[in-house]
């Protein structure tokens, strides 16, 4: 291939990737660490009286959005289909409808070009955006594979709240802990709804926090109990697990309670208390899995990447443990078909075999399946 | 011309159909096809799973091109949404990438094309599609059936499969009209009609119909290419059943 810019030391497979595990229609095209282009159409606002995703309006949106998003991604790229070298399609895990959908064109998009196929983990992809040039990590070296000895990923959206050991990421990541109930970013909608501060909740929280007294109201930090933490040596169940629930009760409690006083809850302290309350038990169980198992460089990535708390304090305690933060930029944080395509051309890179076109959408798809084998 | 047809409102399905050169003028055409190759599934749950290589086999085993195909035409549905949308979004991606033209056409009428001789050799003047709707309703429209062939008079719609008449024809229609013909309506095509044989009069031998891909081709020929549905947005008639939050529950009593 010819390497017409010399800031483009490196060019490789040329991939299509196509994202609808949500409810964002994403496609994107790489030159192997390069960003071509990245096109998203997102079915948010639909979703807004709704308080949350609504699963069947997300898909019914993906529908809509594919073709238009296919024709704005060559279009931009300046690309033809003919020029595409691999397609690679988010197979799970997500929404089994909305999946269906971008699994349903990717298979039909390799029909169609005879190119090969990936179907590859969604959270994984969110890692392997960050192997994009100017994404942070060390792009990779001609003859070497650039990625960090002891990489780690903290993923929190409003799907997601997960803490990864990448190993390799063509083949081998490990989920160090993730969520028992609420995704941190579900948790965000349920407490802005909760003090009339509409959808999505974080960016609206993170708004109203900055003029609150985060320390106003002590809400529980989840799955921090001993008998849940244990040690390094005898961890307990859930070491590096999350859970909101309760905290999200706690801020009903909180907000309750003045509301039977007959009088107004202090919203900005209330947000900043919660937001403080996430932050805090997130980033301090992020820095265990870190300095437990091996992990210097810790990637932020999804969609409450963006929110300034979590972003602050997680940069503060990397700082403090000396582990090196690598947060992409927000349009390549939220769901997208870049970090798919991004992925895809790991793999192709690496030589792994394409998927074929047999799967299935899988909405609990484990991390440690990269991409599905043949 | 070749036709490439796909069928996801129940089973998935698809065929390759060469029609005569005629009915690619877009004039109804109601003479016989040459079906050079048809798959379908047994079960309603993995359209997205045989879709795509389904189509590339029958393609690859005809030895045609996907470009050098005259049409895709995919079926609408109603259907159950998941596995409609898995359809629909394979024949409008191929289509987009080989640059052929998508048409859609109502996925009861294939069922309504496999059905209609036999109901004017029983005599009737009218025949019910009623395809599965899940939550016991059914997805029906009612055919006029004429000295050739069939026209759809009401319908799609979807309802409980105990009031199909009364779904389609409103139910002061459908009181008056249930006067005249059997209580329970026209006979009835398709897997309505064996799932509720209390609600529904089986046509006998077709209470087990599917939409299938080459009978959808066979419909929309008959009706001629050029009315077939430009528009390939699906026939969901159902809204999600998202429901705006009530209150939120209490967390102190």
């Amino acid at each position: 291939m010819n390497q017409p810019h010399t800031s483009a030391p490196r060019t490789g497979p040329v991939v299509l990737g196509i994202e609808s595990s949500c409810d964002e229609t994403g496609i994107g095209i790489v030159a192997g660490s390069r960003l071509l282009t990245n096109t998203v159409s997102s079915s948010m606002e639909e979703h807004e009286r709704f308080g949350g995703v609504i699963p069947e309006i997300a898909s019914r949106a993906h529908l809509e959005a594919m073709i238009p998003a296919l024709d704005a991604v060559l279009a931009d790229a300046g690309l033809g289909l003919a020029e595409v070298d691999a397609i690679a399609v988010t197979s799970g895990p997500g929404l089994a409808g909305a999946l269906m959908v971008g699994v349903s064109a990717a298979k039909a998009l390799a029909v169609a070009t005879g190119k090969p196929l990936y179907a590859v983990n969604h959270l994984v992809a969110h890692v392997g955006v960050g192997l994009l040039e100017g994404s942070g990590l060390p792009a990779p070296e001609a003859g070497g594979e650039g990625l960090p000895e002891g990489l780690g990923a903290l993923l929190v959206s409003g799907g997601h709240t997960e803490i990864l050991k990448v190993g390799d990421i063509t083949g081998s990541v490990r989920l160090l802990g993730a969520t028992l109930d609420d995704a941190a970013g579900e948790a965000y909608d349920k407490v802005a709804r909760l003090l009339d501060l509409g959808y999505p909740g974080g960016p609206a929280i993170d708004r109203v926090a900055a003029g609150g007294d985060a320390a106003a109201f002590r809400l529980p930090r989840g799955l921090t109990a001993g008998k849940y933490m244990g040690s390094a040596e005898a961890p307990g169940s859930h070491r590096y697990d999350f859970s909101f629930s309760g905290l999200k009760t706690a801020v009903a409690r909180v907000v309750e309670g003045f509301e039977a006083r007959g009088e107004a809850a202090p919203v900005a302290d209330v947000a900043a208390s919660f937001q403080e309350a996430v932050a805090d038990v997130v980033t301090a169980k992020a820095m265990l899995a870190c300095t437990e198992n091996g992990i210097d460089t810790l990637l932020l990535g999804g969609g409450v990447a963006a929110n300034s708390r979590l972003r602050a304090l997680t940069a503060e305690r990397c700082e403090r443990h000396g582990i090196r933060l690598v947060v992409p930029r927000l349009s390549l944080c939220t769901d997208n078909g870049a970090m798919v395509a991004a992925l895809g051309a790991r793999l192709v890179a690496a030589g792994v075999a394409p998927t074929g076109l047999g799967f299935t959408a899988d909405p609990s798809l484990p991390v440690t399946t990269v991409s599905v084998p043949a | 011309m070749l036709i490439l047809g796909c069928d996801t409102s129940s089973i998935a399905s698809g065929a390759l159909i060469r029609v005569p050169d005629d009915a690619a003028s877009g004039a109804p055409c109601a003479g016989p096809v040459e079906v050079l190759g048809a798959f379908r599934t047994e079960d309603t749950r993995s359209h997205a799973e045989v879709m795509a290589p389904g189509l590339r086999d029958l393609l690859a085993e005809a030895g045609a091109q996907g470009p050098e195909l005259g049409m895709i035409l995919t079926g609408l549905g109603p259907g159950p949404f998941t596995g409609l949308r898995a359809g629909i979004v394979t024949a409008r991606t191929l289509g987009w990438a080989w640059g052929v033209e998508v048409r859609g056409a109502v996925s009861l009428d294939a069922v309504a094309e496999a059905a209609h001789e036999d109901a004017r050799r029983a005599g009737h003047g009218l025949l019910r599609v009623a395809t599965d709707a899940r939550r016991r309703e059914v997805y029906c429209a009612d055919y006029e059936i004429l000295p050739e062939g069939y026209r759809r008079v009401v319908g799609p719609a979807v309802g409980p499969a105990a009031a199909a008449g009364a779904v389609l024809y409103g139910e002061e229609a459908a009181a008056e009209e249930s006067t005249g013909t059997s209580p329970l309506g026209p006979p009835a095509a398709g897997r309505g009609a064996a799932l509720y044989p209390d609600a529904l009069v089986a046509l006998p031998g077709h209470e087990a119909d599917q939409p299938l891909a080459e009978d959808l081709v066979r419909a929309a020929l008959r009706a001629g290419l050029a009315a077939a549905q430009t528009d390939t947005a699906p026939l969901y008639l159902r809204e999600s059943d998202a429901r705006v939050p009530a209150a939120r529950k209490r967390a102190t009593r």
